[in-house]
């Protein structure tokens, strides 16, 4: 036995190092140099906080009562992990993207951001947990009491009792205040507090290599190895649990598997220390064998230690408290003090974290709420809400550890740690069905999660909760006697007369049944809000979705001023400045503040449930945005939209390259298609109105010739005449066409021989001859003596050389008109035949289009004129099929130029000729 | 399958072969009255189990890290205020 004096120094000087490392790593953190605080090791080390007292002393008891089912209590968590990348990837992604502060934040978030889910989990959550609290606060004062000389489990509380002289209350007064200084610092961005991870993590080390060595003393110390002290177990038939189960063990076996799994993840705790303070999903690849291997050294050092307390010490001793009372039997006090602080450390971690999460989860979803209804802070231009709300969370913290104060002292009656252990466990594992259920299950419904939690709630108070307390002679005695209004159906511990079950299996089996068929039923009943679709596939979908993706969807309008108001009250005037200006600066503005676009009220809302929980914020911003209603369609189908977008987008990564490739040629092959497309569309309205003129004048002609009698034979004359004019005209353009088309196609085919270019010319000057007369244009012929000789098809080459001296002839001046025809023969351009005329040449915009099919843009006086338009661009493509070229060589006000251009024949060729 | 998807499947079977292995049927079959080097067969069956799972669950977790996409690291969020 110890000097309790000595005792309270040393405990002292382990709390005194714990503040200062909080505040070292604080200090650090502040100062951006993370890197010590946010590695895996840290992380993993801080989600040992699963380990409080319960396990440093619980766990022994429940091994030397039970046996083996300790183990599952740490087989659960281990599984969980293993599986991480199904469950708490998700929770981590979902939380950080959408800046989640607790469980009742997550769950209700999820369903529509509901305020009235945030309540009841935070009620659950508190009433589950109070009792665990107490339980740390008792198994503190407990060790202290056995260690310091007060000899046994209970008779520390004495008669002589005052407040001052319990070791829980002093224990609860050093939490509190820790909590309150690294816990309720400031609302910083999210809900990260760097200086309590540290200080659990360094926590989790410490119980862990107290309890391990508490296992070797056990091994080496009081036995010669393990074959030894299992040899002296098998010897002794208290020990007979740990060699192999017990008849009947399978369903409490499975059941407290469940439950340990369930509150790894639904413990208020576990969320916080394993999803909310998380800094990087990285960290749970690390985790994800780390923190088994912690839990299977914990679970190995409870073996030996349970072994050595059944068979050294007396027969009667508390199993709870074998940590200490196996070195202390032997006289090892050194030993016993550092088991002492193992299990303080224990103890404080988990009081520690358990207070914020709840404190969090009070102050944001049961207090802030009504606050925000108050006048004082309703309005916008009221004061700021941020200190308010910093007060309300560390009078929380001192509440909470009122209640598990109070608690601990109402409920001295021992039960043993483990047992209140699990019916809190029951407890938060009413969560899970909603918890699981909101990221896989889409279609679960708010009224559905409502009514599982309240059902499940419902059920675990009476069948676990009620007979527990009248178990400590407490409460509900008459109750779990004799059933609810003395109907013996529905006893407590055999509802509707399922006797003959455990207690725990029998209490958890119909609150999670129960909450889970209602969850299930009543969400495919009831129809879900806009709101809650959106949330849903938010959650279901977290992995598909960038941050906040869809959010933005929602059609909301607000000021920036506004905003900026409503979020300078909440957040304070500083980090609301740092928030607008990032979100300027994202939308590329010079300007502090930026563009009030739906993105940035939903940036905003996410910002603010960072601080104040999803539920309240949504409230908040609903008082300064507008047309948030939308239709429930509109949700449906933005929802669908984007479900079947997020499944095309997939399917294109995964075959992306391949398809790029096939992209590129369609591309071009479309783009072809399209310009042929234009071409012949442009072609055929061309060709439709050209033909319309000689249509309409032949019908019209035609027509007053059948309807007119008395019209005399010389006006009928002319109309026939008119009628066989345009006849005729149609089918020149015809021809053409044709003729156009065959040259286009390909089909048309010349015949290339050596001929004599001026002569072709001469012939074709012969031709107009009776034109040009008519008209009055003289002809000047300078094509000189000497013969060109090309290879050409001859009356191609003639029917190019009508055409130029016909255009030139029907659009030179009407005084004085002149055409004249000229060649030359270079080496470099060949043989050049020039047409010119004196008319008042081609409009400058016209120039380009020249030789394009029904062009005839320079004719001033089309509509009298009987040409097609296509004259120029068969010309042209018939110089191009007989290798030579067409070209407008000089137009303006005083004449132009066409030019043929050809090669000169072969000599060869021209001797043969 | 593709080697992502592979992994994705080995992640899930995992837990569930460890799941069933430290449930009774399973675990019923391993108790018996037999000592390996002293130690109860119960016993050892299921710290090997144990063991083995966190070995392969490691194993894995380094090559699903590998084929999975990340999100933004810490370096993006924003700080504490001080």
């Amino acid at each position: 036995m110890m000097n309790s004096a000595f005792i309270v120094v040393i405990a002292s000087l382990y709390l005194g190092g714990l503040f200062l490392l909080a505040f070292i790593s604080d200090r650090l953190a502040k100062r951006g140099q993370r890197s010590f605080i946010n590695s895996p090791v840290v992380y993993t080390l801080s989600l040992a906080v699963y380990c409080t007292s319960w396990t440093f002393y619980g766990a022994v008891g429940t091994a030397a009562r039970s046996g083996l089912e300790f183990l599952t209590i740490y087989l659960g968590p281990t599984l969980v992990l293993m599986a991480w990348p199904f469950i708490l990837r998700k929770l981590v992604r979902i939380s950080n993207a959408h800046r989640i502060t607790s469980i009742a934040d997550f769950i209700s978030a999820r369903y529509g951001k509901s305020s009235s889910i945030s309540v009841l989990v935070t009620v659950i959550a508190l009433i589950g947990v109070t009792p665990y609290i107490a339980l740390q606060l008792k198994a503190v004062a407990a060790s202290f009491d056995a260690l310091g000389g007060a000899s046994e489990w209970r008779t520390g509380v004495g008669a002589e009792w005052t407040l001052f002289g319990d070791t829980g209350f002093w224990v609860a007064v050093c939490m509190a205040t820790f909590v309150i200084l690294f816990g309720t610092r400031n609302l910083g961005a999210d809900e990260h507090h760097p200086g309590i991870v540290a200080a659990i993590a360094f926590e989790s080390l410490v119980k862990l290599l107290s309890l391990a060595a508490i296992a070797l003393f056990a091994v080496y110390g009081l036995h010669d190895g393990f074959a030894d002290m299992f040899a002296k177990a098998a010897a002794n038939a208290n020990t007979a649990p740990l060699f192999g189960f017990a008849e009947g063990y399978e369903a409490r076996w499975v059941a407290t598997t469940f439950l340990s799994a369930a509150a790894m993840l639904c413990l208020p705790r576990q969320f916080q220390v394993a999803v909310v303070e998380n800094a990087d999903e990285r960290h749970l690849v690390t985790a994800s064998w780390m923190f088994p291997l912690y839990l299977l050294l914990v679970s190995l050092a409870v073996v030996p230690i349970a072994i050595s307390g059944l068979t050294l010490l007396p027969e009667g001793s508390n199993p709870d408290l074998f940590v200490l009372s196996v070195p202390l039997s032997t006289g090892n006090n050194a030993l016993a003090l550092f088991a002492f602080i193992g299990g303080l450390s224990a103890a404080t971690s988990m009081v520690i974290v358990a207070s914020i999460a709840l404190a969090i989860m009070i102050s944001n979803h049961l207090i802030a709420p009504l606050l925000l209804q108050l006048p004082f802070y309703s309005g916008l231009n009221r004061g700021t809400f941020s200190g308010t709300l910093l007060i309300v969370r560390r009078l929380c913290i001192v509440f909470i550890m009122l209640l598990g104060f109070t608690y601990y002292r109402l409920t001295e009656t021992g039960n043993p740690l483990a047992l209140i252990g699990l019916i809190s466990f029951a407890g938060v594992a009413q969560f899970l069905p909603a918890l699981i259920g909101g990221i896989y299950w889409r279609n679960a419904t708010k009224s559905g999660a409502l009514c599982g939690l309240m059902a499940g709630f419902v059920l675990w108070g009476y069948t676990l909760l009620a007979p527990s307390m009248a178990g400590a002679g407490w409460a509900f005695v008459e109750v779990t006697d004799q059933g609810l209004f003395g109907q013996i159906l529905l006893k407590p511990d055999a509802l509707f007369g399922l006797t003959g079950w455990d207690p725990l299996v029998h209490g958890l089996f119909w609150s999670i049944s129960v909450n889970i068929g209602l969850y299930v039923i009543v969400s495919m009943f009831s129809n879900a809000s806009p709101i809650e679709r959106l949330q849903s596939a938010i959650f279901v979908d977290a992995f598909r979705t960038g941050e906040g993706g869809m959010e933005g969807a929602l059609q909301r309008s607000a000021t920036t001023d506004d905003l900026l108001r409503l979020s300078s009250r909440i957040l304070g005037r500083e980090r609301t400045n740092e928030i607008f200006r990032d979100y300027a600066r994202r939308q590329g503005r010079d300007e502090p503040l930026p563009l009030p676009e739906p993105g940035l009220i939903a940036h905003v809302e996410r910002q603010l449930a960072g601080s104040i929980g999803a539920a309240s914020a949504r409230t908040l911003i609903s008082r300064v945005a507008k047309g948030e209603t939308i239709t429930l369609d509109a949700v449906i189908s933005l929802l669908d939209e984007t479900q079947q977008a997020i499944r095309y987008s997939r399917e294109l990564e995964r075959k992306s390259r391949e398809l790029e490739g096939t992209a590129a040629k369609l591309r071009q092959a479309n783009e072809q298609l399209t310009r042929l497309d234009k071409m012949k569309d442009d072609f055929l309205s061309q060709v439709s109105h050209e033909l319309r003129t000689p249509m309409t004048s032949i019908r019209s002609f035609s027509e007053i010739l059948v309807n007119n009698d008395g019209i005399d034979i010389q006006q009928r004359r002319r109309f026939i005449e008119v009628i066989q004019h345009e006849s005729e005209r149609l089918t020149r353009l015809l021809d053409e066409i044709l003729e156009l088309s065959r040259l286009e196609n390909g089909q048309l085919e010349s015949t290339p021989v050596t001929t004599d270019a001026a002569k072709v010319m001469r012939s074709a000057i012969e031709t107009m001859r009776g034109m040009t007369q008519d008209k009055g244009v003289t002809v000047h012929d300078d094509l000189g003596d000497a013969p060109l000789m090309v290879t050409a098809d001859p009356d191609r080459l003639k029917q190019v050389c009508i055409n130029l001296l016909s255009n030139a002839a029907k659009f030179t001046r009407e005084k004085d008109a002149a055409v004249w025809i000229g060649a030359s023969q270079t080496a470099a351009d060949g043989i050049v035949i020039d047409v010119r005329d004196n008319g008042p040449g081609i409009p400058a915009d016209t120039r380009t289009t020249l030789f394009q099919k029904f062009s005839r843009g320079w004719s001033s006086n089309y509509k009298t004129d009987s040409g097609s338009g296509l004259g120029l661009a068969i010309s042209k493509r018939l110089m191009l099929l007989m290798n030579g070229d067409l070209r407008l060589t000089d137009t303006g006000a005083d004449g132009t130029c066409f030019s043929i251009h050809l090669a000169p024949a072969a000599t060869g060729q021209r001797a043969a000729e | 399958m593709r080697s992502g998807g592979r992994i994705r499947d080995l992640a899930l079977l995992a837990p569930l072969i460890s799941l069933l292995l430290f449930m009774p049927p399973y675990i019923a079959i391993f108790d018996q009255p037999v000592f390996v080097f002293g130690i109860p067969l119960l016993l050892v069956f299921i710290f090997a189990v144990w063991i083995v799972g966190i070995i392969i669950t490691g194993l894995i977790a380094r090559r699903y890290a590998r084929s999975t996409d990340w999100p933004q690291g810490p370096l993006d969020r924003p700080r504490d205020e001080v």
